[in-house]
């Protein structure tokens, strides 16, 4: 018996030396994706709160893409400065870089809908909200997996 | 020397402490899937309904779906992300019980 639980002491003590650390399977929380990707919301809701009032009046025209180049040329900006924080990351940010690169095609599919024109809708038919929670979820989405990568390597 | 440490505390505090950890990881994962599955069923639904009723077009529809189609691709990431999180300090976790158990029956500290 004692054989036994001497050989698998001797195993686990060599599987414990042979890992040397702890194991680190995905990347860790970055604070300036967290900060930026909250800046990013906050600026595309109040975005969204301009616009949904320009399609649900009577005027066809104040909605227009036009009208809002100075949000997209801001939101490129961020874009461009959150794909290059991620861009260099290793193989263990695989996930959070996919992330990035859908939150990306999220924001080039608003533009693309709001390029095409946006009619004039009474709110209660239309409000547009699918676009806006869309938008909200694929950010939330980036901002909840940096969360618990704040527990990373932490006992709770 | 093998006698000296105890196995079955071992045992007892990894399972714990996996116990905790994968309930409380799962306790922030439900709330969130449960409001995100929903409501992305919830707009996929008025979306075809505006369809149905004609309010909009097939290809109004096909784009404004695809909108909340690489949304929901985005929260299955984040839970993805978040299971692998978990593992992972599962394991570190069990680790660190593994080692300081060594070190208090034999006075040898592991790197973990």
């Amino acid at each position: 018996m004692n054989m036994k639980k001497g050989f698998y002491f001797i195993l686990m003590l060599s599987v414990l030396s042979v890992s040397c650390f702890n194991v680190r399977w995905i990347s860790g929380y970055d604070e300036i994706l967290d900060q930026t990707l909250n800046k990013v919301k906050k600026d595309f809701n109040l975005h969204f709160i301009k616009l949904s009032r320009s399609f649900s009046d009577t005027d066809p025209n104040n909605q227009k893409f036009e009208n809002y180049l100075d949000y997209y040329d801001n939101l490129e900006a961020d874009m461009i400065t959150i794909k290059d924080r991620t861009r260099n990351l290793d193989g263990k940010a695989a996930i959070v870089k996919t992330q990035i690169l859908t939150l990306d095609s999220s924001f080039k599919a608003f533009v693309a809908f709001h390029k095409k024109g946006i009619p004039d809708r009474p709110i209660e038919v239309d409000d547009r909200h699918t676009e806006r929670d869309a938008i909200n979820s694929s950010i939330d989405a980036v901002i909840f997996l940096q969360e618990a990568l704040k527990t990373t390597g932490k006992l709770n | 020397m093998p006698d000296i440490l105890d196995y079955k505390q071992i045992v007892s505090d990894s399972v714990a402490f996996t116990r905790k950890e994968v309930g409380s990881s799962w306790s922030k994962i439900k709330p969130y899937a449960d409001h995100e599955f929903i409501q992305f069923a919830e707009n996929a639904f008025f979306l075809a309904r505006l369809k149905l009723t004609g309010v909009i077009e097939a290809d109004e529809l096909k784009s404004r779906l695809q909108m909340q189609k690489l949304a929901m691709q985005n929260v299955l990431l984040a839970i993805k992300g978040v299971g692998i999180v978990t593992a992972q300090n599962v394991v570190n976790g069990v680790l660190d019980i593994v080692s300081g158990a060594i070190k208090k029956a034999i006075n040898i500290i592991l790197p973990v």
